[in-house]
């Protein structure tokens, strides 16, 4: 029953390490994604475990095989490519019929078949249509179909969404996510689009420079990463230089230009320099009535963004944040100038060391 | 007086018409996001005000003088296509340096503006390297300062952060506009992001197989859609097919399915008209129990997903059909919201919230541009 | 900042830069340049090879009368093109594998191989034809390696194997430009969907790459059915298209030669048209797997053994052939011919006569090419009169090269013979002209093609008038494809035999002069001759060194 198995995994191109000792374990029926900027290794880490490309060191087991002598069409293997890759000089339906047709299936067998998978995708193309007449949400369909129509144990998906256009693949991706579920498939999906991964993904990878960041649910990583990395990567948040003020076992009461408040964060002592992240969805701005005395600004900014509202606030101790509000009809305090006060979310803020190789260096995205 | 008039300009291809008597008026000084799915036709239009491309009929105006077939050079409106175009050969810095140089700027003063724009973009310590040698962020703020150097009024972005990836997205798109706004440049950005134009446009242009369905304030096409499929491509919406059962001042009350009917307070429609109901998904509520409340149905939940500060809920209305409703963590974990399929759920709508548009001649499912 | 700097301040220079990019804006002005470059093609290069053989009117059928003549003529004209189908079908299945090693070998001898698979465009094709002759057909050469039964005597055998030899490198050329543009991601799908190696190459790579298989085809036939100076050498007594024609030039008939032009001039170029149109439509067949044998066929060992084939041919049928030559040119190091040589003594003299007149013509009608073949370049590369004409100009410019150069020599000395006053080296620089420039222009177009349009866009929303664009943009974008365009045309014009053996009576350029000595009309030692064409190679190689110098540095 094959989960996939990463064991060490190192790969140079030139000079440049593209992969430096990966390891990762995968179950059956999992659908996991790696996740990271551009360059961090993850497309090379899935052509590795395809067998496109042939990995320096290390072991890739998919199932209870160690796989690295194997190439790719001895791995049973589904692909997806960002380009869609369909063939072109082929009809749709011929190219869902490539993989039973080269492992032997005759013609007629290999007919009914296909018609099977494509009411499974529920895809609605005739038969002599051709990949270059299809949008680029059915063409991407029929690149899964086809993946799927080789009968593989395992599906990689190599940033399968990257060419099509934005609400495309909002749609696109929970069918995706749908078809593996019934078909019974452990999937890779491999995106650099951070929402995408966690809206299909029962764990996610992240990944930066050729190397394993962090794993676990999406859950887990939105809402208490362990790196500063992930809290940046995986969706907005505002980061606020800090000092601890007290510790007190996974708690922390952080003082950030003066004003207090209270943190989740382990492994601090008191008097340390740290960063405290707070996403905008854990501020709540509310018209300030003159009692407050920290926490308290001005905005700077609002933004009716349609689905939230976006308020930018200058804090009168110098610090600017940003606050979202889902947009529920009510009116949300904050007209540009108000003042206003800023309350946090039980369990949103997290104070993180600053690390050695320095801020920016780990806030960086590309 | 208007930066850019277009009036009833057409362009044809063979027999498709990629632009179809379009009209438009832009403000000086205005950020106009140009979004529709691909093949709109935003390109297109792109290229028209450019004058890359010849308008088969129709009027363009830049600056109030008449420029239908006067030729790009002597346009004044920079164009960034998609991928930069950004000239292999040179310099950033010579990159930059090009457009003054073209309007006949002497050399020295073109490097001159070069190095201003450049220290603007914050590129300006790696001003001599070459285009390949730098990431996709740093080529997009090449070919934006390499537009405004020459100091054009207009800038012309073609889906300028297409080749980013998105969480660089979500930070590049205000830069954008921030630098836009600080040198008072008219700028028309073409997009298939929703987000991205709701997030930066002044105002919002939606183009559909080559003709504008609405232009206005982001707030404006968010809360008064004139279409189920403006509804649905700017800030996505649950759709319920029924019919007017009864209509009074301030309230229309839709049968959605047998024993269902939910109320709206336009009231626009009159009885017995089909019409579809929509409602957004961040205004579809979920309950765990039912309650005397009026635009209560029930369900079945069918899934959830975690979309970070909000999560998807899909919801099975039996015979009605499906809705989606975008719940925020915090609230669902507040309220105890039922996570698991199959369970019994109750869906709710506010009134005002509640949208009706006549049902549309070809199918829900062609007019919301499914594929 | 404001407007920009006025008079005083600007230098003269960039005042009269401004001055004709300004102008460079007016339609008239961007319509003339295009015009010459169109009117040159037609007046120059098009027209008297292709329709100037009608002029020679009813001369031309009285051949029909002659029985024999015709029998000999039509068996000629056949044997060109059998000849000519089946080497560039059997280059097509040697040169393609190589190409393929090439370009997705990762072992250490790929530049090696790169560049001996080059050594038969470096060497000129008579020096090729000598070689191919005493290669095959002398007691030093294969009888030596295998043995006196392999020895053959001048005739289509031999032409078969010159022409598989030259045509060799034109195929893995082509191939391997194909291959590094072909996006590898279809055959890499193929092969996630469980396809071997040689079923994802055979079912969805080789498909893909069909324009180029017609390509190369194309290129390799018109080639086989053109050449003249080293097929004379090793034709003995069979006779080709061409051979038939020099025979009878030679012998002084008059309608055999117009006769046999002409069907050459009108069957290729249908042929070429013929297979424009019809190959896109063929299909390749896709449709049939057998896994398990292909699977085998994908194996290490076949791979290897399949190389090991690849090489052997190469190395005995292409290699070994082409290098041959160096041993009389070697010899005549020893026996005192160099000095002979370097003195100007006897044949000498014309000999390097000769090269001078091969020089003067092939750089004069280079650097007419060029200059008139920029404009044209850019109009078809840019679809600038609309895409009809760009693809009709497109077609005709490659006429040229798929007729026997001979015959084209003969067409453009009637065309115009009438004009009097006109030199013989002025029909030779327009013969020449004629053969070259498609070499320059398919080039350009290449190179202005890749530049992307919006490159362009961008230049001209930003001010710049279409000088500017091509001053600044196009000439260094495509500078290399330029400078490799005129280099190519450069050594095509030297190598150059069939169509100097058609129009010049009095003046002789260096190949021709080489054809002379070796078929013995001119009496030369084999030392001298192999020196001759020794001196031949070298400056033909010091060209193609500086083409890679030029086009190496990125």
């Amino acid at each position: 029953m094959p989960g996939v198995r990463v064991v060490g995994v190192g790969k140079k191109f030139k000079d440049v390490d593209a992969l430096r000792d990966v390891s990762l374990e995968i179950r059956d029926k999992e659908y996991v994604s790696i996740i990271g900027p551009s360059g961090c290794g993850k497309s090379t880490l899935l052509k590795c475990i395809a067998g496109i490309i042939r990995q320096d060191s290390g072991q890739i087991f998919i199932g209870d095989r160690e796989v690295s002598a194997f190439p790719p069409e001895d791995r049973q293997l589904g692909y997806m490519f960002q380009e869609i890759a369909l063939f072109p000089h082929m009809t749709s339906w011929d190219n869902v019929g490539y993989g039973p047709r080269v492992r032997g299936k005759n013609k007629e067998h290999t007919r009914q078949f296909v018609g099977q998978v494509m009411e499974l995708a529920r895809l609605k193309i005739g038969r002599d249509t051709y990949p270059h007449e299809l949008s680029g949400g059915a063409g991407q369909k029929t690149a899964l179909a086809r993946a799927i129509a080789a009968e593989p144990q395992l599906l990689l998906l190599d940033e399968p969404l990257g060419a099509l256009d934005a609400h495309v693949r909002a749609v696109l991706r929970y069918e995706l996510r749908r078809l593996v579920n019934q078909i019974g498939l452990t999937a890779i999906h491999v995106t650099h689009d951070q929402e995408e991964a966690m809206a299909i993904s029962d764990r996610l990878v992240i990944m930066k420079a050729g190397q394993v960041v962090e794993v676990g649910t999406p859950l887990e990583l939105y809402l208490s990463p362990k790196r500063l990395f992930t809290a940046n990567f995986l969706g907005e948040t505002n980061i606020i230089p800090a000092i601890v003020a007290e510790c007190d076992h996974g708690h922390v009461t952080v003082s950030a230009n003066g004003w207090n408040v209270q943190a989740q964060g382990s492994g601090l002592v008191k008097g340390q320099n740290v960063v405290l992240t707070v996403r905008p969805e854990s501020m709540i701005v509310s018209p300030s009535n003159g009692d407050d005395r920290q926490w308290i600004g001005a905005v700077r900014e609002r933004m009716l963004l349609g689905d939230c509202i976006r308020t930018e606030v200058e804090l009168d101790n110098g610090l600017r944040v940003i606050a979202q509000a889902t947009n529920q009809g009510v009116e949300v305090a904050g007209n540009v100038g108000e003042r206003v006060k800023v309350d946090f979310i039980e369990g949103g803020p997290i104070a993180y060391q600053i690390p050695t190789h320095g801020l920016d260096v780990e806030l960086a995205l590309e | 007086m208007p930066t850019i008039r277009l009036e009833n300009v057409t362009r044809t291809f063979g027999r498709t018409k990629a632009i179809d008597h379009v009209s438009l008026e832009i403000a000086e000084g205005e950020y106009v996001c140009v979004l529709g799915p691909t093949g709109a036709g935003k390109t297109t239009l792109l290229r028209l005000i450019a004058g890359l491309t010849t308008a088969t009929s129709g009027r363009i105006e830049l600056d109030g003088r008449e420029v239908t077939h006067i030729r790009p050079e002597d346009r004044n409106a920079s164009y960034v296509p998609q991928q930069y175009a950004l000239f292999p050969h040179m310099t950033i810095r010579d990159n930059v340096a090009f457009g003054p140089l073209a309007r006949g700027f002497a050399p020295q003063e073109s490097l001159e503006a070069a190095d201003e724009m450049l220290r603007l973009v914050r590129l300006a310590h790696r001003a001599t390297a070459f285009p390949h040698e730098l990431s996709g962020g740093m080529q997009q703020r090449v070919a934006l300062a390499r537009g405004l150097a020459g100091r054009s009024p207009l800038l012309l972005l073609d889906e300028p952060l297409g080749a980013i990836d998105a969480r660089l997205r979500m930070i590049l798109r205000y830069e954008l506009r921030k630098l836009a706004k600080g040198l008072g440049v008219t700028v028309i950005h073409v997009t298939h992001d929703q987000q991205e134009a709701m997030s930066i446009a002044d105002r919002i242009a939606v183009l559909r197989d080559g003709v504008i369905r609405q232009f206005g304030r982001p707030s404006e096409i968010y809360e008064a859609p004139e279409s189920p499929f403006l509804a649905n491509f700017v800030g996505g919406a649950n759709f319920l097919e029924g019919v007017v059962v009864r209509e009074e001042r301030d309230a229309t009350m839709i049968n959605i399915a047998e024993g269902f009917s939910i109320t709206s307070s336009h009231d626009d429609h009159g009885m017995g008209d089909f019409v579809v109901a929509s409602f957004r998904q961040e205004g579809t509520i979920i309950l765990r129990n039912a309650s005397l409340e009026e635009n209560i149905v029930p369900g079945t939940l069918i899934s959830t997903s975690f979309l970070g500060s909000f999560l998807r809920c899909v919801v099975n209305l039996g015979r009605a059909g499906e809705v989606i409703a975008k719940v925020p963590v915090r609230d669902a974990l507040q309220r105890k919201l039922p996570d698991r399929t199959g369970e019994l759920v109750y869906v709710r709508a506010d009134r005002g919230r509640i949208m009706i548009f006549d049902r549309p001649a070809r199918s829900l499912a062609v007019e919301l541009e499914a594929f | 900042m404001g407007r920009p700097a006025q008079g005083s301040q600007m230098s003269p220079k960039r005042r009269v830069e401004l001055f004709f990019d300004s102008i460079s804006s007016s339609r008239g002005a961007r319509i003339t340049t295009y015009a010459i470059g169109v009117l040159f093609f037609l007046v120059i290069v098009f027209v008297p090879p292709v329709f100037g053989i009608l002029l020679g009117g009813p001369r031309i059928f009285e051949m029909l009368s002659h029985a024999d003549l015709l029998s000999r003529g039509a068996s000629a004209i056949a044997a060109s093109f059998l000849i000519a189908v089946t080497v560039s079908l059997i280059d097509l299945a040697a040169g393609l594998p190589m190409a393929w090693f090439i370009v997705r070998s990762r072992s250490s001898w790929v530049s090696t191989i790169d560049t001996l698979a080059n050594i038969p465009f470096i060497v000129p094709t008579v020096a090729l034809g000598y070689s191919v002759l005493s290669f095959w057909g002398g007691s030093q050469g294969i009888g030596q390696l295998l043995g006196s039964q392999f020895v053959l005597s001048p005739g289509w055998q031999m032409i078969v194997l010159l022409h598989f030899a030259f045509s060799y490198p034109v195929i893995v050329r082509v191939m391997v430009g194909a291959l590094q543009g072909y996006k590898e991601v279809y055959e890499t799908a193929a092969r996630t969907l469980g396809a071997s190696t040689f079923t994802a190459v055979r079912t969805v790579s080789l498909p893909l790459l069909k324009p180029a298989l017609v390509a190369g085809f194309l290129l390799a036939f018109a080639r086989s059915l053109s050449e003249t100076g080293a097929t004379v050498m090793v034709a003995g007594v069979f006779e080709n298209g061409p051979v038939f024609i020099r025979n009878a030039r030679a012998a002084g008939q008059e309608s055999p030669l117009l006769f046999v032009s002409l069907v050459l001039i009108v069957a290729s170029s249908l042929f070429f048209i013929a297979i424009r149109v019809f190959a896109p439509k063929m299909r390749l067949p896709v449709s049939t797997v057998w896994p398990r044998l292909e699977k085998r066929l994908s194996s290490k060992s076949a791979v290897a053994s399949r190389n090991f084939l690849v090489f052997a041919v190469f190395l005995l049928f292409v290699i070994v052939p082409s290098l041959f030559v160096v041993l009389p040119g070697a010899g005549a190091m020893i026996d005192g011919t160099l000095q002979e040589a370097i003195s100007a003594k006897g044949i000498w003299s014309n000999y390097w006569q000769s090269m001078g007149v091969s020089y003067l013509v092939a750089l004069v009608a280079t650097c007419l090419n060029v200059v008139a073949g920029l404009p044209m370049s850019v109009l078809i590369a840019r679809k600038r009169s609309g895409g009809v004409v760009s693809g009709i100009l497109d077609t005709l410019i490659n006429i040229p090269i798929v007729v026997p150069s001979i015959a084209l020599g003969v067409s453009i000395g009637i065309f115009w013979g009438g004009i009097t006053g006109i030199s013989e080296f002025w029909l030779l620089v327009f013969a020449h002209a004629s053969i070259t420039y498609t070499y320059f222009v398919r080039s350009m177009i290449a190179a202005v093609e890749s530049i992307p349009v919006e490159v362009e866009d961008v230049a001209r929303t930003l001010g710049a008038k279409p000088l500017m664009i091509f001053r600044r943009l196009t000439i260094p974008l495509s500078k290399y494809a330029l400078v490799a365009g005129a280099i190519m045309a450069f050594t095509r014009s030297i190598d150059e035999t069939g169509a100097t053996l058609a129009v010049a009576k009095t003046i002789t350029t260096a190949p021709v002069l080489m054809v002379d000595w070796v078929k013995g009309t001119v009496p030369a030692s084999p030392h001298a001759i192999g020196l001759g064409l020794a001196i031949l190679v070298l400056t033909s190689f010091a060209s193609l060194l500086v083409l890679t110098i030029a086009t190496r540095r990125t």
